[in-house]
């Protein structure tokens, strides 16, 4: 993104040119890889244009004439968002969401929407509506979820920039599996005004792009807070990456059981990286990750459950053709509506909720979330940062996971404890297992987004992992 | 199901009735972390409320709001009939 931009100022090639570069890359590939739900071309070149009649004049917002595409929860006003749902399939939102305004303020170009799953539920991508996404690194692979779309998006060269959600992991998961650089932001950091909501207290927009250094530019124009969203924090302590030279990076290896042997491999040299750049490593303990993740479920299900009672058939989203009176209208135009999986967790999360159960397992797991966030405030004490593994293994087969929920949960495991702690972690590449990409994240305490991005720029620097590409023309031809 | 306002079809419903035996089996695992004494946490970060200036906004403008809508007639919404069914 730094060289498109510099090139733009160059004018090597026009905005416009730029455009229809990422516009011909969707044209080729998305067919295949299905990474994106809407692509709006018409706009995208109007857009572009304007940047292109002005050139000079409008040239000093930081990410003027950039090409970025939108997870499909993020509302835009006058193109569809549908959640990847059905209930949603013929939604257009009256007004753009603050992390939308905010980009599109700061000069980017948006090219459309991407896919991910139904209502940011999964981790596999397999539950969109419109069809799983494919990983672009071996097309038999889930690309990751629930932002895939976006994850893959970036990998395959379609665009540079892309915003997803992380609720439990879905920002860094996809980015692990394909590749690519995300930020999780610290709960609060990122507006979630207009962005479809799944679990409340969890849900925080964040950026993905090639590198750490892209990542914080977006970070820059989405962060921030924002009126329109109680929950978004006014803090003052910034983004800016830190060039901390003499870092204590904490290394949780208990967690390390269960993780693939040869991931196992990749993290232990990026520890050695971080040690030659003068770093120090400590050993560190995270408690209760296991629980941690019956914990999310059952407060992330819960909160979906309520969130998602608004679709109604009423307002908007999709009515039953045929109903007997109110009742049956909300029943059959949900039922219609909603995917298996989403079903499922209002299902699970109105269960938890219930008379007789709540404190059983919605006050347990909220006791639960303490412990593993007062674990974390006792690791950061002795440390900066936190060195730890994204996935359990490298990107799974399309269907291998979709019929055994705990499983498919199960992924999530080093990305949830991170999420109900409300912390910011960077997920980026470092390394390869049998020709798949894997990351690792770096987790720092609440608001640290700067040593965060710092520590994940240094060693991008020394590295070039995140410069590794699938080679879709020779596998999928042009 | 009156809480979800789900009407599962059998199949759907045998489906559904494994995997939630199987979730909740799963959350059971919660059971293993002792958590006397603790207090409940709903947020993660602790954070004062802001707060804005209580003033008056109008910008929602009905009928923007109102094409979006399934079913709409003189400025509300349609719903099938309630009354007259109890």
């Amino acid at each position: 993104m730094q060289e498109l931009r510099r090139d733009l100022h160059d004018r090597k090639y026009s905005a416009t040119e730029l455009a229809q570069f990422y516009l011909d890359r969707i044209s080729a590939f998305n067919d295949r890889i299905n990474c994106f739900i809407t692509v709006d071309e018409e706009g995208c070149l109007e857009r572009a244009a304007e940047f292109d009649s002005q050139f000079g004049s409008s040239t000093t917002q930081p990410l003027c004439g950039i090409p970025i595409a939108h997870k499909d929860l993020f509302c835009t006003a006058g193109l569809p968002t549908t959640c990847a749902s059905n209930m949603l399939k013929s939604f257009i939102a009256p007004y753009d969401a603050t992390v939308v305004k905010r980009t599109f303020d700061k000069g980017t170009v948006s090219l459309g929407k991407t896919n991910m799953d139904e209502f940011a539920m999964g981790s596999s991508n397999e539950t969109s509506f419109f069809g799983p996404v494919r990983n672009p690194w071996n097309l038999n692979r889930v690309p990751g979820g629930s932002s895939g779309g976006a994850a893959a998006a970036v990998a395959s060269g379609m665009t540079p920039l892309a915003t997803g959600s992380d609720t439990g992991g879905s920002i860094r998961q996809p980015a692990s599996l394909c590749g690519v650089t995300g930020l999780k932001p610290t709960y609060g950091r990122v507006s979630r005004f207009g962005m479809i909501a799944f679990a409340s207290s969890l849900d925080q927009g964040g950026p993905m792009a090639h590198s750490a250094i892209d990542v914080y530019e977006l970070l820059a124009a989405m962060e921030g807070h924002d009126p329109l969203d109680s929950t978004s924090a006014d803090v003052s302590k910034t983004i800016l990456p830190e060039s901390n030279q003499s870092l204590v990076i904490g290394y949780p290896e208990a967690i390390f059981d269960g993780l693939d042997k040869n991931i196992a491999g990749c993290i232990e040299e990026a520890r050695a990286e971080f040690e030659a750049l003068g770093h120090t490593i400590k050993s560190v303990e995270l408690p209760h990750v296991e629980a941690a993740i019956a914990a999310y479920y059952v407060l992330s299900s819960a909160e979906a459950s309520t969130n998602l009672a608004r679709y109604d058939g009423v307002r908007y989203g999709h009515r039953a053709a045929e109903s007997e009176d109110l009742i049956d209208m909300y029943c059959k135009s949900r039922t219609e509506g909603f995917g298996l999986e989403v079903k499922r967790r209002i299902l699970t999360g109105t269960y938890s909720l219930s008379v007789g159960y709540f404190d059983a397992y919605y006050l347990k797991a909220q006791k639960i979330r303490r412990l593993v966030r007062d674990g974390f405030l006792t690791a950061f004490e002795n440390v900066d940062l936190i060195l730890a593994p994204v996935t359990p293994s490298p990107a799974f087969e399309i269907a291998s996971l979709n019929k055994q929920p705990i499983e498919m949960y199960r992924q999530d495991l080093y990305t949830i404890p991170v999420s109900l702690a409300g912390l910011p972690a960077l997920s980026l590449p470092c390394g390869f297992v049998d020709g798949l990409p894997v990351g690792m994240q770096l987790i720092g305490p609440h608001f640290a987004e700067g040593a965060v991005l710092g520590g994940g720029i240094a060693f991008q620097n020394v590295t070039d992992w995140h410069d590794q590409h699938p080679a879709l023309e020779a596998t999928l031809g042009s | 199901m009156a809480l979800s306002q789900l009407a599962l079809d059998t199949e759907d419903k045998q489906k559904l009735s494994l995997d939630l035996d199987a979730i909740i089996h799963f959350i059971e695992m919660m059971n293993q972390v002792d958590t006397d004494g603790v207090e409940p946490l709903a947020h993660a970060v602790d954070l004062e409320q802001p707060l804005r200036e209580d003033r008056a906004i109008d910008e929602i403008d009905r009928g923007v709001f109102q094409s979006i809508a399934p079913k709409t007639a003189d400025g509300f919404y349609l719903v099938p009939k309630v009354l007259d069914q109890h």
